[in-house]
């Protein structure tokens, strides 16, 4: 059977073992360890084990549970109600000020959590109650909160980040930095958008009432105070990174140490709270864990047969593509993916096929897999809030107040999608936009 | 269902809480340690070598005990485009059948797990390191929890077909 045979093979049982619905790291592993065993005979059963030690040797994998812990405890710490209470008055008069001061707020709670299922459930619990009780219209809101709480895994830090540095075998650090342009990049876009629709159509979201207008600037200052906590984690945690004073794996403990005191200074530490945000660390970590246990054992497999070499032929001498088309390619490939994948799986497929490839790709651009990164992590965006299938989708039905019908939140997203696909078209005809930081930090 | 059968799916699902309640309290550990790292070295000036080994081991005892409770509280990801519409005893009839494919994948990895194991032990395999601490214990926890995910599988098979024959084991 020839190499391309056993690729075809291997990807195709892969997909139809996850398409039954069972475990995605089970649908992996096996068929990784399956096609070991076929390939190689017994002298091949350790290949599915040394995943073990493979992960263990890169340290960007220690920082996932303290991340994703951070994110935990800080949703639950009392800080957003503070910082959003300090948006609403400080962009109330702004016609669509409310959900302008979300997307802003989901900002800032991107740059102190690494996931986006924080933003997701602050937004939905918080401001998307505020908004409705004052009249804005659900469906521009809804879509406010799911496009602005995935900008969490964009802007640094970004678990999703580190799990492609660990596969690309990247410095983390750079991705982060290359992250942060296309990010605020995004977000401004998203404020734009929200204001041109509000200045249409007015009715879209209602001023405020006199009162709640005129706030005395005594108060106003008073509230600016929300802000210093969340700047105080993401400078302990990303100055001293980004400055060289700690390791990234020092940082992310300092981040979930300081994240803890901050729920302790709120008065919200208690010993459920300990218990229940170590319990959902302990789920989420596994998950991502055991897939990229199995992912890396499917790589191993894939490399070992050459796979990457035969597909990268299909596409350059058989098919003739030009580098960037090929890029075009993945990336369209990508989004259609994203729709019925979340990141988890679709990190399974770009471990094995994507980086390899796009490491041999001569696209002229420096550092072309961090790059390349962000734009992965942008279509991982996507894919969270696509139908039928997006993660944050069925988050935000769980999570929204009952007004919001599941059809609203299907109609709220493709404005969001697209102007997502305009920042990653915008990423790729400038790279600079990603790159630049990265570029000056180093040089 | 049988009573011992009962039994033994209740024991698991005590015995992956238990293993999955120590592991949870993992992370604990690991921002201890590196909060006591990050004092020690850069106020202190005392470089710790052992500490980011140590951290690799509670990851990995993290993960691997977190194993058969994440398993018996299905935590891990599935693509549900078409589970997701199937009814309860639709979804125990896929399972019962594709948790093979799990049992068979960690199956691979117990004996992978094993013979690695038995190098480790006859080479008195260390890591390289100033530290140099043993792959044993960790190796010899591994093999355990691997051996747990197995158990845990076979009573999720028990579960499901007690779903599929209408009964509930509580």
């Amino acid at each position: 059977m020839s190499y391309e045979m056993i690729a075809l093979l291997m990807f195709g049982s892969m997909m139809a073992l996850m398409l039954s619905g069972q475990r995605v790291f089970a649908a992996v592993g096996a068929v990784a360890s399956a096609a070991a065993l076929l390939l190689y005979g017994n002298s091949a059963a350790e290949l599915p084990f040394n995943a073990v030690f493979k992960l263990f040797s890169w340290h960007p994998m220690l920082t996932l549970p303290l991340f994703i812990y951070m994110g935990y405890i800080l949703s639950e710490s009392g800080i957003a109600e503070e910082l959003y209470q300090m948006m609403h008055v400080w962009f109330g008069r702004m016609a669509g000020g409310l959900a302008i001061g979300t997307i802003l707020l989901m900002v800032i709670i991107s740059a102190i959590n690494g996931l986006s299922v924080a933003g997701m459930a602050i937004g939905s619990a918080i401001a998307l109650p505020e908004m409705l009780r004052r009249g804005y219209d659900k469906v521009l809101i809804t879509g406010v909160v799911q496009g602005g709480s995935t900008l969490g895994i964009l802007i640094p830090p970004s678990v999703v980040m580190v799990l492609y540095a660990v596969i690309a075998r990247e410095p983390v650090s750079d991705l982060w930095l290359a992250g942060i342009g296309p990010g605020l990049l995004m977000a401004v876009i998203f404020i734009i958008y929200v204001y041109i629709r509000v200045k249409l159509n007015p009715a879209l979201a209602p001023a405020l009432s006199e009162e709640e207008r005129n706030i005395p600037l005594v108060r106003k200052l008073a509230l600016l105070r929300a802000g210093i906590i969340p700047v105080v984690i993401f400078a302990l945690m990303l100055g001293l990174f980004l400055s060289g004073y700690t390791s990234l794996l020092e940082s992310a403990a300092v981040g979930a140490f300081a994240s803890t005191v901050a729920a302790g200074v709120k008065g919200r530490l208690s010993f459920r709270l300990l218990h229940e945000t170590a319990q959902k660390t302990l789920a989420v970590s596994c998950m991502f864990l055991w897939v990229i246990l199995g992912a890396l054992a499917f790589s191993a497999v894939f490399d070992g047969i050459g796979a990457v070499k035969a597909i990268e032929s299909v596409f350059i001498t058989n098919w003739e593509l030009t580098p960037w088309q090929v890029i075009i390619l993945m990336q369209v490939s990508f989004i259609i993916m994203g729709m019925f994948l979340d990141d988890t799986a679709m990190l399974v497929i770009v471990a094995p096929l994507y980086v390899p490839l796009v490491a041999t790709l001569d696209l002229g651009i420096e550092n072309q897999m961090i790059w390349f990164g962000v734009l992965y992590t942008m279509t991982c965006q996507i894919a969270y809030i696509t139908p039928p299938f997006g993660y944050n989708l069925f988050l935000m039905r769980g999570l929204a107040p009952k007004e919001i019908t599941l059809v609203d939140i299907y109609r709220s997203i493709w404005p969001f999608v697209l102007m997502m696909m305009l920042t990653i078209v915008l990423v790729m005809v400038y790279p600079d936009i990603a790159m630049w930081l990265p570029n000056w930090v180093n040089s | 269902m049988p009573a011992a059968i009962e039994r033994f799916v209740r024991m698991m699902d005590r015995i992956s809480d238990w293993v999955g309640l120590f592991a949870m309290y993992l992370i604990y550990v690991m921002i201890a340690v590196l909060i006591f790292d990050v004092v020690t070295d850069k106020f202190l000036g005392m470089t710790q070598n052992w500490v980011i080994e140590f951290a690799q081991f509670t990851l990995a005892a993290f993960y691997f005990m977190g194993g058969p409770k994440t398993l018996k509280d299905n935590d891990h990801v599935r693509m549900d485009l078409i589970y997701a519409n199937l009814t309860e005893r639709g979804k125990a009839r896929v399972d019962a059948v594709t948790i093979f494919c799990l049992i068979f994948y960690l199956g691979v990895l117990l004996w992978g797990s094993v013979s690695s194991l038995v190098y480790s032990w006859e080479t008195d395999q260390r890591l390289p390191s100033l530290w140099a601490p043993s792959l044993v214990p960790i190796k010899v926890l591994m093999v355990v929890c691997i051996v747990l995910m197995l158990l845990q599988c076979v009573a999720l098979f028990f579960r499901h077909v007690a779903t599929i024959r209408g009964v509930e084991i509580a």
